[in-house]
């Protein structure tokens, strides 16, 4: 008896405490049953205001974000750029169109479930004007048809599969910005063909979109008659030890090995084949740009590694935008200034120039026009000169050409990256 | 019948549950937005996301609190009556509620699959055995790309979720998939109560207890052991199947082993081998999960790793002591209660009552979540004040117990033997 009592109590309890800040009474007003035979409410799925996240004061912005996790700690320092960014806008700019850039971040655990809840979230409580870097393709995946269909300005995505600007048609409201991972395959595989020719070529992939897309890319940019793919291993982001399949590329007599991976499995990769005395000549996705690669693993290792970048890298701190930077993250944010920090910026970047645009007709739609007009052939301080940014009604890719990245030591010892060789345009690819 | 008057409370605390959760928590969002009470389509999806845990975790219980088996492969169930489910309704065109039956069935059979083999593992052996099925989940899901997609994931959407006629005008898709979610978790919660107590649930459970004694009663210990695991992937491919209908997006990294291992310490935590337990402890893990929702961290790193920091401390505090998790501080409570005096029972349940009062009173005068914290110290402070002794009592012999399992004379916390009952005996008759 009691315990079903009891056991009710501690339930109510339980659902009472779970409606957080908007809490009520045991007598509520409208909680007649013959309310909850005539519902009030609109029937039409919560479609937002056009001019929601907009007040007097604020405008507010919002992203998905895996920030526990082990996804959490290898791209936390682009949330913090972006962050920062923003705060210092606030701070020193006066903010964007005469109001403070708020931007709401909530904890997806880079699944889907929690990408889902986490845009209710934001929609709902939040009341966000836009969507600002979502990052992770499967989370991601999870709420961006909501979005584009409840009319939410989806920009810069935070992940470089395919699909995000392969049509903007359907996906009206997407914008993508890190370059598509497939692109940067095909651009490494006429590499490999163009000056490794006739050497055999391994690839290291992670067991995801991610691996999947740059392997694709990689067989369509490889000249077949120059060379072969001789192994091809995939890893889990998970796993403690990458032996197996480093022994497996090492057996096969590949030359030259490609590494669809983020850094803590690029890391392993080539600690890994030091160990078992094998030196190929290795080639890493874009994603491991960053002086945390050195750290990783040591500048003897790393050197001669090829990736590909196009920002400003955040050890040139003769460079007055990259001083500027390393100030604000000094000043607003929790992480050292890197290229993964360099990147928030542009984002940040990106997104206030957008808004400055459309200040006249604060509205999502008028968000998007700003962004497809004024995104031609855009020429930001953060990417190095000729990195152009160009967004149009039928082109949503965002960064389309980078250039090649090589691992060197400097004179104290430390490892750089350095470019070298010609801009590379994905869009010709 | 002259109505007496617990059962005149029982039935006025259904109806409240029963308002609360039809009308007020999916319905409220439809006030305009100065009312207090709104709950909102963020609240109705975590509660949507609820009940399919109550369901993984009724299925797990069966398994594990019941029938005496460990299993850290939960989500592969999860995930393979989430596959099956979003298979057929974005490649086929099924309509949802055909496909609850092959989600459960296709489930159910990996279940039977796993089972047979699980007759020779116990313990340990059978949790890596069943973990290792959880790992390897993913990786079939990904090679197997002609049928599930591969890593693209599978994404649902379209007229499958809407509500039929004249209901479809009434409630948004949000509101639809949670009364579906809540139907599916009513069901089976009263089908769960249903085995548990029958033939085949009494077998279970001697089955646990003594595997000898229960063959040696004519119990066919390898076949009730394998309908169990059957059973409770059955639970768990449903659970899967509301998953899709609620998310509407499916991927293999959408159930990780982080997850299995969750869905293990929430029934640990909620109270094995008891429903009420399995639904308290699948709510309280929601919480969990959403644990930055209640409280004012601010942002930066501080907020994204205390959340994980707390709830290792909360789940060494509750099995501490709480040795029978949520539904047996309960049932202690109860027990405790039946040796008061009316009027010491009164403020026992008044304290709580009045915690819950001023809570609210709180968090209307100065709003916001202090309001609420402030509302449940007071709320503890009255309750514990009373249970202080019987708390204390509770906790020296949960430590008392991992210092025996430690030794190996007794189990860890949580695992009932006959040594307990005879603890429990002996408490009453104190």
């Amino acid at each position: 008896m009691w315990l079903s009592l009891i056991g009710i109590a501690a339930l109510l309890l339980v659902l009472v405490v779970a409606c957080g800040d908007d809490e009520e009474g045991e007598e509520t007003p409208t909680g007649t049953p013959a309310a909850a035979e005539t519902p009030t409410g609109d029937k039409t799925p919560t479609v937002a205001g056009p001019d929601e996240g907009i007040t007097d004061t604020e405008i507010i912005l919002g992203a998905h974000f895996a920030l526990s996790g082990t996804m959490g700690a290898a791209y936390a320092p682009v949330l913090d750029g972006v962050r920062s960014y923003f705060k210092y806008v606030n701070a020193e700019e006066g903010g964007v169109c005469g109001r403070e850039i708020v931007y709401k971040v909530e904890d997806d655990q880079y699944l889907p479930s929690g990408a889902v809840e986490a845009v209710a979230k934001l929609l709902e409580r939040d009341h966000i004007f836009a969507m600002i870097a979502g990052l992770g393709t499967a989370a991601h995946a999870a709420v961006w048809d909501d979005l584009n269909e409840k009319g939410i300005p989806d920009l810069w995505i935070m992940s470089g599969a395919h699909m995000w600007a392969a049509d903007p048609e359907a996906h009206p409201w997407s914008v993508a910005i890190l370059p598509d991972y497939y692109v940067e395959g095909t651009i490494i595989g006429k590499y490999i063909s163009e000056n490794y020719a006739g050497k055999k070529v391994g690839f290291f992939g992670q067991n995801d979109e991610f691996g999947e897309d740059e392997l694709a890319g990689l067989k369509n940019g490889l000249d077949p008659e120059k060379n072969e793919i001789v192994s091809e291993q995939t890893y889990e982001p998970t796993d403690v030890s990458v032996r197996s399949q480093v022994i497996n590329l090492k057996n096969s007599g590949a030359e030259v090995v490609h590494g669809a991976c983020i850094p803590p499995g690029c890391a392993q990769l080539i600690k890994e084949s030091d160990r078992l005395g094998w030196h190929p000549q290795f080639f890493i996705g874009y994603v491991n740009a960053d002086a945390m690669m050195f750290d990783y693993a040591s500048p003897e290792l790393m050197e001669g590694v090829i990736t590909l970048q196009g920002n400003k890298m955040a050890d040139w701190t003769d460079d007055p935008v990259i001083a500027e930077h390393h100030r604000i993250m000094d000043e607003y944010g929790n992480m050292p200034a890197g290229n993964f920090t360099v990147e928030g910026q542009l984002v940040g970047e990106l997104t206030v120039e957008a808004l400055r645009a459309t200040c006249d007709n604060l509205t999502r739609q008028g968000l998007m026009d700003a962004v497809h007009t004024i995104f031609d052939d855009y020429q930001g301080d953060i990417g190095i000169p000729g990195i152009l940014i160009d967004l149009s009604e039928d082109d949503h890719y965002g960064v389309e050409q980078m250039k090649l990245l090589i691992a060197g030591i400097d004179e104290n010892g430390k490892g750089t990256w350095e470019y070298f060789g010609d801009i590379i345009n994905f869009r010709e690819q | 019948m002259r109505l007496s008057s617990p059962l005149l409370l029982r039935i006025l605390g259904f109806a409240f549950l029963a308002f609360f959760l039809i009308y007020w928590l999916p319905f409220s969002h439809a006030l305009p937005d100065g009312l207090p009470m709104r709950f909102g389509t963020y609240r109705t999806i975590q509660a949507s996301i609820a009940c399919v845990w109550v369901l993984v975790a009724l299925g797990l219980n069966i398994l594990t609190g019941y029938n005496g088996q460990i299993s850290l492969g939960h989500t592969a169930f999860v995930a393979t009556g989430g596959y099956t489910a979003a298979i057929l309704m974005a490649d086929h065109g099924w309509p949802f509620w055909a496909v609850l039956i092959p989600a459960a069935v296709v489930s159910g059979a990996l279940g039977l699959a796993v089972g047979i083999p699980a007759l020779r593992l116990s313990g340990p052996y059978l949790a890596m055995a069943t973990m290792a099925l959880a790992l390897a989940a993913p990786q079939v899901l990904k090679k197997y790309d002609g049928l599930t997609h591969g890593t693209q994931g599978i994404s649902v959407r379209g007229d499958w979720s809407t509500a039929p006629g004249f209901i479809g005008d009434m409630v948004t898709q949000d509101q639809w998939s949670y009364f579906v979610a809540l139907f599916l978790a009513v069901v089976m919660t009263l089908i769960a109560w249903n085995v548990i107590r029958g033939r085949v649930g009494r077998a279970f459970v001697a089955i646990r207890d003594s595997e000898v004694a229960a063959a040696s009663m004519g119990i066919n210990v390898p076949r009730y052991k394998t309908i169990a695991f059957a059973i409770s992937a059955i639970f768990a491919g449903i659970a899967g199947a509301a998953y899709v209908q609620i998310v509407g997006y499916i991927a293999p990294e959408s159930f990780n082993v982080l997850r299995s291992i969750n869905f293990l310490t929430t029934i640990v935590v909620g109270g094995l081998a008891s429903i009420l337990g399995s639904i308290l402890g699948a709510i309280s893990f929601k919480m969990v999960d959403d644990i930055s929702d209640f409280l004012p961290l601010g942002e930066g790193p501080m907020a994204e790793q205390v959340p994980w920091a707390l709830y290792g401390g909360l789940l060494i505090v509750v099995v501490t002591i709480m040795p029978y998790g949520m539904a047996g501080a309960i049932r202690r409570f109860q027990m405790w209660l039946a040796f008061r005096k009316p009027s010491e029972r009164r403020v026992a349940l008044g304290g709580p009552a009045l915690g819950i009062v001023a809570a609210i009173a709180v968090s209307e005068l100065a709003g916001g979540s202090l309001g609420i914290i402030v509302g449940l110290v007071v709320a503890l402070a009255i309750t514990y004040s009373l249970w202080l002794p019987a708390l204390v009592r509770g906790a020296t012999r949960g430590y008392g117990r991992w210092v025996g399992a430690l030794r190996g004379s007794r189990g860890p916390p949580g695992f009932v033997t006959s040594e307990d009952a005879s603890d429990e005996r002996s408490d009453a008759e104190r």
